[in-house]
């Protein structure tokens, strides 16, 4: 996992900096503390404005763990 | 060519809006496409788009509400294309002719008629624009500070003015969540009741299903769920009571207060009791992103017959909602915390809990259905029922 996705989680869901470090690639919305509902809006919201790219409230209502937001980072980067 | 930017009937009902946010500043190059403004309508936020690419004037400013259809700026090719036009006296929208036989722009003339100044003493050469007339108060010793810090109704009996840091209008939205907590503390007897839910079990549930489907569902899509069910049981609280009668919703239709654009809300997921978990999980997950994303449409708010309120997030462990429209209940569910419970007689742990916290209308509701309509919620959230709805 790369360190500008564990800062936008950190940030996004006001983690501290050992919350952070323990965000792995299967961490998921039932494992990450803060990974609410206002905690999701602010992760998209972060990844839209990082990344510079637009995601779609059906593809963000899939993203339930790290590894779906990587997969989802990487195409839209891609395209 | 000029492209006249009009505010468009939103909604049926809709006489006027207001323009929130100018996104371009004035005089700025457009492209065709982009989004120039947000207006406010009673019911919902749209932004205006670019027709064509050029240059845009604006002569309506943030924060007035004006009537639909009527014109708020221009995209033309070239800004002396719109003065000409202007001084042609073609684009009457945006300028009218005064008494005194000058011209002056609609912001010139709301500044004049706020202050009250005759626009026949203000000098300007051709067409009095609002610049003149900030200029011509800061002469009279009124800067655009001061000037602003005259706008609003004058401050209660009793306040001292210098406490006041400043004073500003509440938008659409706001103005219309007001009137719906006045109107419902008006006509409601509310009542307060409150019930502790274990949930490690449920979490648990939803934390295998996340694991194996990959699904978006929370908590709160399974607490939705439960209310549904519990409404579909108890018919009483999907009512309101209206002069001596009760009537009683056909639908189970249950809106979700979020926030949006810095008020509340209430979109509605319908017909929850004939959805399963899983779906419900999706329309909220979507409501939540058209919140994000400003793309409320009127429809996502009609229909509601009982609201969840959730304050989890901010980790609120008691408060006392108020009821939402023409409804007899809402249902507030706060953080989950760990707390003493009972596993078994005389066998205390800790266990995760959540406290659902509702407000009825008791001339409706009496308190021991209110109890037994938490009680229903409360087991379908405790029991292994979930796990077969999930």
């Amino acid at each position: 996992m790369d360190d500008v996705l564990r800062l936008i989680f950190k940030e996004a869901l006001a983690l501290t900096d050992i919350d952070a470090q323990q965000i792995r690639e299967d961490s998921s919305i039932v494992t990450v503390k803060g990974w609410d509902s206002l905690g999701h809006l602010r992760l998209i919201a972060a990844l839209e404005k990082t990344y510079g790219i637009t995601i779609d409230p059906l593809e963000a209502i899939d993203l339930v763990d790290v590894t779906a937001i990587q997969n989802l980072v990487s195409k839209k980067k891609s395209l | 060519m000029i492209q006249k930017i009009f505010i468009p009937q939103v909604n049926v009902n809709d006489q006027s809006a207001t323009v929130v946010r100018w996104y371009v500043a004035e005089s700025s190059f457009v492209n065709k496409g982009e989004a120039l403004c947000l207006i406010e309508t009673q019911k919902a936020a749209s932004d205006i788009y670019a027709d064509k690419s050029g240059y845009l004037r604006i002569v309506c400013p943030e924060g007035r509400e004006v009537s639909t259809g009527m014109v708020i700026g221009y995209v033309s090719d070239s800004l002396e294309e719109v003065l000409l036009e202007e001084n042609d006296g073609s684009l009457k929208n945006s300028q009218n002719n005064l008494a005194s036989g000058r011209r002056a722009t609609v912001k010139a003339q709301l500044l004049a008629k706020k202050f009250n100044i005759d626009l026949a003493d203000v000098p300007a050469d051709g067409v009095v624009k609002e610049s003149d007339v900030y200029l011509f108060l800061e002469k009279k010793g009124s800067t655009r500070e001061t000037c602003s810090s005259q706008e609003g109704t004058a401050m209660p009996a009793g306040v001292e003015q210098d406490l006041i840091g400043s004073v500003e209008p509440l938008s659409s939205i706001q103005k219309k969540v007001c009137s719906a907590v006045e109107e419902s503390l008006r006509r409601n007897v509310g009542s307060y009741i409150s019930v502790e839910v274990r949930v490690d079990k449920v979490l648990a549930v939803i934390k295998e299903y996340v694991s194996l489907k990959r699904k978006m569902v929370r908590l709160n899509d399974v607490i939705i769920k439960a209310a549904g069910l519990a409404l579909k049981k108890f018919p009483l609280m999907n009512a309101f009571y209206w002069k001596g009668q009760i009537a009683r919703y056909r639908s189970i239709n249950i809106g979700i207060i979020m926030d949006y654009q810095g008020s509340l809300v209430a979109p509605v997921i319908k017909d929850v009791s004939e959805k399963t978990v899983e779906q419900i999980a999706v329309e909220s997950g979507l409501l939540q992103m058209k919140a994000l994303k400003n793309q409320f449409v009127p429809e996502d708010f009609a229909g509601g017959t009982f609201t969840v309120t959730n304050l989890s997030g901010l980790g609120v462990k008691h408060f006392m909602p108020i009821i939402y429209g023409y409804q007899s209940s809402i249902l507030g569910v706060s953080a989950e915390h760990l707390s003493c419970v009972e596993d078994g007689p005389s066998t205390p742990r800790m266990g995760r809990v959540i406290n659902l916290e509702m407000t009825y209308d008791h001339r409706l509701v009496n308190g021991i259905q209110a109890a037994v309509f938490l009680k229903e919620i409360k087991s379908f959230i405790e029991t292994a029922e979930i796990e077969k709805e999930v």
